[in-house]
């Protein structure tokens, strides 16, 4: 059996109903991917610094397909999934949050963030996180906390977590 | 064949110019909206003299009399005149400032009352402030006055609670 390479063929495949076929399925699948289960992202802002950088490019599983905890990185959407607003989730519902001194306290415990690797002298206090909400902060604590953005959010917000 | 190849291509080209002259009323609400992006951009070469000019422009957006909720902290009803104020410290205030609307929703009522939900991306560097990005839900209540598209309530959802 005599196999003939060529390479002319490989890059332009002849064009028949099984390439289309072929073609179609990959847009397909593609699309579903990037609608249904991943959402791709580019950070605009300096809130999640130094962990993730003002212009870096994402991917955001969809909370369908993964249990969301404390600690990730979550996307929050304002009005649809193409504006997003990315920060750490610190606590959950029910939970009591506080900083002192740049500390993070839950329910009164001293909570380690390695992930912060700036001074911080953030003074919070303590605030029981409502129902059906959850507790986001960004990870730039080197900005005063009056100029932050942070908070508790409605978990119906959140459209997923940072996976890459 | 040539023939209808032209054909073809003069029915398509008056459709667009149609579209272009005849926009829908979610159109021209989505041109006021870049208008007001416009005039809420503070770059900065700006002077104060452009700013106290450009400030008359808000009788363009919005009606004489305006309902402003921020984020059920407060709501206070403005006049046209508090607007321009309003605006001339907020400019003021910053050496560069860019407001962008996005993912814009637009439903309009049977009753002439158009409403817009988007989100709004701030972008701003002041003079003693480091430069800031904000992201937040806005949900514009407009009415159609003397053939434009007025902001009749203006209200900042919360995203955040801190």
């Amino acid at each position: 059996m005599k196999v003939e390479f060529n390479l002319k063929k490989l890059i332009f495949p002849s064009l028949n109903l099984f390439s289309f076929i072929r073609i179609a399925s990959v847009i397909l699948i593609t699309i579903f991917i990037f609608t249904q289960i991943l959402i791709p992202v580019r950070l605009k802002g300096k809130s999640m610094e130094p962990t993730l950088k003002d212009g870096s490019f994402h991917f955001i599983l969809r909370n369908k397909f993964t249990k969301i905890k404390r600690g990730d990185i979550v996307a929050i959407k304002v009005v649809s999934h193409n504006i997003l607003i990315l920060k750490r989730l610190i606590a959950l519902e029910g939970e009591i949050v506080e900083f002192r001194n740049g500390k993070l306290f839950i329910n009164g415990e001293y909570y380690n963030e390695p992930y912060i690797t700036v001074d911080c002298d953030w003074n919070y206090p303590p605030k029981k996180v409502s129902e059906g909400k959850v507790f986001v902060v960004g990870d730039n604590r080197a900005v005063p906390i009056e100029m932050h953005d942070f908070g508790e959010v409605q978990k119906i917000r959140i459209m997923g977590k940072l996976i890459w | 064949m040539v023939k209808k190849r032209i054909l073809l291509a003069i029915s398509l080209l008056v459709i667009a110019l149609i579209f272009f002259y005849y926009p829908t009323e979610k159109r021209k609400i989505k041109k006021t909206i870049r208008e007001l992006e416009s005039w809420l951009e503070r770059k900065e070469d700006l002077n104060l003299i452009g700013i106290a000019i450009k400030s008359k422009k808000a009788r363009d957006f919005f009606k004489n009399e305006c309902d402003i909720n921020f984020k059920d902290k407060w709501q206070r009803t403005f006049s046209i005149e508090e607007i321009e104020k309003g605006y001339y410290q907020i400019m003021t205030r910053f050496s560069y400032l860019k407001v962008m609307f996005k993912d814009l929703d637009i439903q309009i009522n049977e009753n002439g009352t158009a409403y817009v939900q988007s989100a709004i991306l701030i972008e701003s560097k002041g003079a003693s402030v480091e430069e800031l990005t904000s992201v937040n839900e806005v949900i514009l209540t407009m009415e159609k006055i003397e053939k434009k598209w007025k902001i009749k309530e203006l209200k900042i959802e919360e995203i955040l609670e801190k």
